[in-house]
């Protein structure tokens, strides 16, 4: 599904974008002043911006099947333009081509589109990508090379595929869906025919269009036939019988874990304002920023209760912004975490990674009743940072920051070998051996960690490791059968059985005696 | 093909006491709030149930 990325173009002109340059000239004759193609230009621009490259190719691959899809729905409908635009730091003299020692210089690329009707004529960003914000503190996981044709050679660029609508075959629901499966699908894109498809077959008219958008039902459809699983939440419906539901269950969590994940999380949010309406709109959200200065945590505001005075800190505290595509103006924003308000987020879904069964929220939870009920043993015990979180952990104060990560057990692996404590102690090399074949293949790891030491130096106590591919059953939500082990300063925590529903714990020492850097993003 | 629902604590917990013998040893946890996290852990499912039947449209 790379086609349309890599044909070669019909004409190839280069401009050089220093002063007397004008983006906004540039796009004002050339794209109509299209607020999505001035956002790419812009994110070019902070990126040492100094050639843009244009060139016209050919619709095919995804934009010819966007093409068929459209005349079908609108028979009056063609193609005006398709533009290839390349974005470099450095000129190109005498207007030659781009070479393969070009590579460095590349920042991304947007292929832009123009559709005509009988009653609109309007660009739009078919795709464009570009790389995160070169920050320590801007994560982005999971992120896929897109190749591209610039000129006579092909280049590569890493980012989360950014698409606009067009109000003709795709709303922003459709292209959010796009910009979070790319990534993770086999085929490594998906025609919007595709999605399409499924939405009409799972529409509650029969002459559903797509720019009617998609509900949660047709989104879920979607998810399915790709055998995405994901846990969601439709605050409108919940609030029928809760109407705390928003505040107990609040959005920012379910984009938190989507996002640590690596596979993204989707907000649905009405807009705010009088002349806002019904209508909804929907938007992907694939990263996030982290601020240790963040002064929510320490004022309180941030702990979160379960219910039952039973709560922590979630790590998700020290994010400042959720990084995501916005279809109307463009990629790579940073929205501020609780920039939507509550009373405006309707829906959210996270995605998970393949075959989980259960989402982020609820490991975090899951680990919270072995975390407490060792806090007496912690407390006693000779080790200080075990002493420590027994401190933090205290029933009056409950101030343990989690962190639940979805890994693979090389990945979790390939850590505890790298792990190194504030001691200079690396693990046994005995329970490194022994480890690899007793855990499932993927894993939710929830890290555990207290205040101070996990914003300043990003680091941990230990971790509580469960199975994720157990589904959840409501008659036996706390199913030991989940808990794989805990691992805090000194030891490693088992459940030897479950009598009469009460699990015996056994305990093996680790050579890990004092905290140790955080499973990185 | 290896059922992956059969990698649980206590299969590793009895190899671990065959691997490393005495050094595996027992300790009382009293577990606690499993009946407030239980009542969370069906909250967030139910909820997930119920968004099925969602009436709202994004565009």
């Amino acid at each position: 599904m790379n086609d349309h990325r890599l044909i070669p173009s019909l004409d190839f002109i280069s401009f050089p974008t220093a002063s007397p340059f004008s983006c906004f000239d540039f796009i004002k004759d050339r794209f109509d002043e299209t607020e999505s193609i001035h956002r790419c230009f812009s994110i070019a621009r902070s990126r040492g911006l100094s050639c843009i490259t244009v060139e016209t190719i050919q619709p095919v691959g995804l934009v010819a099947d966007e093409n068929h899809e459209i005349t079908s729905l609108y028979p009056d409908y063609s193609m005006q333009s398709l533009v290839r635009l390349g974005f470099w730091t450095c000129e190109f003299e005498n207007d030659r081509k781009p070479a393969a020692k070009d590579a460095k210089h590349f920042i991304g690329y947007a292929i832009c589109k123009k559709d005509s009707t009988s009653t609109r004529m309007d660009w739009h960003v078919f795709e464009a990508v570009f790389p995160k914000y070169n920050h320590p503190h801007n994560c982005v996981p999971n992120t896929k090379s897109y190749a591209v044709t610039i000129g006579d050679n092909e280049f590569r660029v890493t980012g989360i595929i950014y698409c606009q609508q067009n109000v003709l075959n795709k709303s922003c629901a459709q292209v959010a869906l796009r910009s979070l499966l790319s990534r993770r699908l086999i085929d490594g894109d998906i025609a919007y025919s595709k999605i399409n498809k499924i939405a009409r077959n799972n529409a509650t008219t029969p002459d559903w269009k797509p720019t009617e958008g998609l509900s949660p039902k047709q989104i879920r459809a979607i998810l399915r036939s790709f055998d995405i699983p994901f846990r969601d939440i439709d605050y409108c419906e919940e609030e029928k019988t809760n109407s705390h539901i928003r505040h107990e269950i609040p959005y920012q969590k379910y984009i938190y874990a989507g996002v640590e994940s690596g596979a993204g999380a989707l907000l649905g949010f009405r807009f705010d304002g009088p002349a806002a309406g019904d209508s909804k709109h929907i938007i992907p959200f694939f990263g996030h920023t982290f601020n240790k200065d963040t002064w929510v945590p320490d004022a309180d505001m941030s702990y979160f209760n379960i219910g039952g005075s039973v709560g922590y800190i979630p790590s998700e505290s020290w994010t400042s912004s959720f990084i995501g595509h916005d279809d109307n103006f463009g990629p790579n924003f940073c929205v501020p975490r609780v920039y939507v308000k509550p009373s405006q987020a309707d829906y959210v879904i996270e995605l998970l990674p393949d075959q989980y069964e259960y989402g982020g929220l609820q490991a975090e939870a899951s680990a919270l009743p072995l975390i407490y009920s060792m806090m007496p043993l912690l407390c006693s015990s000779t080790n200080t940072w075990m002493q420590r979180m027994g401190q933090c952990g205290a029933s009056n104060s409950q101030r343990i920051v989690l962190r639940a990560l979805a890994v693979s057990k090389e990945t979790y692996l390939i850590h505890l070998q790298e792990l190194t404590d504030w001691n200079n102690n690396q693990e046994n090399s005995n329970i490194l051996d022994f480890l690899p074949e007793r855990l499932p293949k993927e894993l939710w790891v929830v890290e555990v960690s207290v205040p101070h030491l996990f914003p300043a130096n990003q680091h941990k106590m230990g971790e509580i490791v469960l199975n994720p591919l157990i589904p959840f059953n409501s008659s036996n939500p706390n199913d030991y059968d989940r808990f794989i082990l805990a691992r805090l300063p000194s030891r490693y925590f088992f459940i030897n059985e479950v009598k009469e529903g009460q699990p015996k714990f056994t305990y093996l020492e680790s050579q890990l005696t004092s905290h140790t850097s955080l499973l990185t993003c | 093909m290896v059922d992956q629902k059969s990698f649980t604590s206590s299969k590793i917990a009895h190899e671990a006491a065959k691997v490393f013998g005495d050094k595996v040893k027992p300790i009382s946890i009293e577990m606690q709030y499993c009946q407030e996290v239980g009542t969370f852990l069906k909250k967030v499912e139910s909820a997930h149930q119920r968004a099925e039947n969602s009436q709202l449209l994004f565009k």
